[in-house]
């Protein structure tokens, strides 16, 4: 069976206008010219050449639509575009690991989605195909690679309640962005709206913060309510993303699609998953609840893109859930693990914060008097993530280890404020890199690097193993 | 058997350095032709720092510097502060690069870059033929793990 060739939705016109943009110069520059000199008769006797810049990016971007073709059958997707530099691609339907369908909620009323290929090659950044079609041809592409997959049968899906989509935000979501995402919106629409309304914007902060201080020092104040309005922006946007999620395991594929305003769709072929990431801060350890999340490539890699498989479940059904789902990855409780005397090793590095941190706050104190209660607060709210990254430490001091079942690797360790527990087969490892610091080396300790298929470096890292245990697991032996 | 680099490449490093320190002196006198103190220091700071990568940086890098291509894996032995054992099988391998500059062609050497899905291990400056045997052997190992 072979496709026709087909040309993407109309509104790539609109999409493609983005790269003509720089052209707007001329009757920008052409503007500023006349509004010096003749005034606007001038400007408007000149009009015609805007009007002609205009058209030629219309033009443009039009001929880039006419000159766009795909298609799409069960050997892969064909792509060709280009007027005046001809560009031919063709992904072999096997090579694609995440065929993925946005839907956004700005193009629902034109039926118009957004359709994503990715491989293992391209860049890391951004995916290797991605077109505009209309939504029953997104669909006939995703039947096609199901067919191509299995044979359509839906074996099991999943569907977590609200309750645990909002668990997923809130312990994935971050102050930072969401007081970056804050004042990204309110510079943009100051930009827009004039830096008038900005300025109120800042302004009301400002006063409801010193209406709320309760006591504290207004500045503080603001920088705490900073914090928990970031946060529950992130928390909004994390759940408004996750929220109608859904997982259905197809024989060779796994499929997720969830999102209110945006819905996204993507389809993951098993073989392309390169681990299984059960995810946990210390509030969901506290809680027993864990997350899971697949690295494939193309799932997850935008920041907007649905990032787990499970969104959040209790750590003793984990097991039975991803057994019904992924039963090619389960995790194996450690085999090897570190010896008792690493615990410098653990608390080493958020040791420096924890003492660091309020040793500069009592100093500062001391220097600057006046300003006692302020930078109080401040450092009380800097010994948090300091403390907090100690704790983390903690766990997985007593948690992290690696064990091995055949051809697939456990491994238990904590990254940032996470502990991670990943199940990957030896195949999705790039290499294995023993590291021995000079002290270790007295003990025939190391640290265990694991470097995992993926477009840019991941590396998964567990702490003062055995030397000789590590090197017999991953079969390095020069016996062997 | 672990394989060694050979003893040209601890050469090709010192003659490297030796290059790289040339303009050093000069520079000192252009900068601070009368401060005596500055020109001072900092002739003592590079000329330790050369003679610290000369007499041991780069012959503890040599001593160290090892690989074996065994039981279907690639292992590099290296590391001067930190002692790195990198391993990768050879079916991962995805492409094989070998690469020589003016002074290793001159001295008959060659670095081999292994790309793995994830990340590159480097071997640098082993025996042209070495490299090249190196490459068709690891080429050959992927072929084989593919079939």
């Amino acid at each position: 069976m072979s496709d026709t060739r087909h040309r993407p939705h109309p509104y790539m016109v609109i999409h493609n206008l983005r790269r003509f943009l720089a052209l707007l110069v001329i009757p920008l520059v052409r503007g500023f010219a006349t509004a010096l000199g003749g005034g606007f008769a001038a400007w408007l006797a000149g009009a015609w050449a805007d009007i002609l810049v205009l058209s030629l990016i219309l033009g443009l971007s039009t001929l880039q639509w006419v000159f766009c073709f795909y298609s799409c059958d069960k050997k892969g997707l064909y792509f060709a575009r280009g007027v005046l530099f001809r560009k031919r691609m063709f992904i072999p339907m096997e090579k694609i690991s995440t065929l993925s369908v946005v839907r956004p909620f700005y193009l629902r009323w034109l039926h118009v989605v957004r359709l994503r290929a990715d491989t293992l090659a391209g860049p890391s950044d951004q995916e290797d195909f991605s077109l505009f079609v209309g939504q029953g041809e997104a669909e006939r592409i995703l039947g096609v690679r199901k067919k191509e997959l299995e044979e359509g049968r839906l074996t099991r899906q999943y569907r977590p309640r609200s309750l645990y989509v909002a668990a997923l935000a809130a312990f994935s979501s971050s102050s930072f962005a969401g007081v970056f995402f804050l004042s990204t919106l309110i510079s943009q629409t100051g930009q827009l709206l004039g830096n008038e309304f900005s300025d109120r914007l800042y302004g009301t902060f400002e006063h409801i913060t010193q209406l709320l201080a309760f006591g504290l020092p207004p500045a503080a104040a603001a920088l705490g309510y900073l914090l928990l309005f970031g946060w529950l922006i992130a928390f909004t946007i994390n759940f408004i993303r996750h929220k109608n999620f859904c997982l259905r395991r197809r024989a060779d594929c796994v499929q997720v699609s969830g999102g209110i305003f945006t819905n996204r769709d993507y389809s993951v072929s098993v073989d392309q998953i390169n681990y299984l990431d059960i995810r946990q801060s210390v509030l969901s350890f506290l809680l027993r609840f864990c997350s899971v999340h697949i690295s494939a490539v193309g799932y997850a890699k935008r920041k907007e893109d649905v990032s787990s498989v499970v969104p959040a479940v209790r750590t003793r059904d984990v097991g039975k859930t991803l057994g019904m789902f992924f039963p090619e990855f389960v995790a194996q409780p450690r085999q090897v693990w570190h010896n008792p005397g690493a615990l410098f090793k653990f608390i080493g590095d958020p040791s420096w914060g924890c003492v660091l941190i309020p040793g500069a706050t009592l100093l500062l104190r001391w220097i600057f008097p006046d300003w006692g209660s302020f930078i109080g607060w401040v450092g009380f709210m800097l010994c948090f993530p300091a403390y907090w990254f100690l704790i983390v430490r903690l766990i997985d001091y007593f948690s992290a280890g690696i064990a091995r079942d055949g051809e697939h690797y456990t491994l238990h360790y904590s990254e940032g404020y996470y502990l991670h527990t990943v199940v990957i087969p030896r195949s999705r490892i790039a290499y294995v890199c023993l590291r021995q610091s000079p002290i270790q080396s007295l003990d025939k300790k190391c640290d265990l690097l694991i470097y995992s298929y993926s477009e840019k470096k991941h590396r998964h890292h567990i702490r003062n193993l055995d030397r000789q245990a590590a090197i017999e697991l991953f079969d390095l032996s020069p016996e062997n | 058997m672990e394989k060694k680099i050979g003893r040209r490449a601890l050469l090709l490093w010192r003659v490297r350095l030796c290059l790289c320190a040339l303009p050093c002196p000069f520079l000192v006198a252009l900068f601070f032709p009368g401060a005596k103190i500055w020109s001072a220091a900092l002739t003592v700071l590079w000329v330790s720092v050369f003679l610290g990568l000369f007499l041991l940086y780069y012959p503890i890098k040599y001593q160290r510097l090892g690989y074996r291509v065994h039981g279907g894996s690639l292992a590099v032995h290296c590391g001067v502060f930190y002692n790195r054992l990198k391993a990768i099988d050879l079916g991962n391998v995805q492409h094989v690069s070998s690469v020589a500059g003016p002074l290793q062609r001159l001295l008959g050497l060659a670095s081999v870059y292994v790309a793995g899905a994830g990340g590159v291990i480097v071997l640098p400056c082993l025996e042209a033929a070495n490299a090249r045997a190196l490459c068709e052997r690891l080429l050959e190992g992927e072929r084989g793990e593919r079939r």
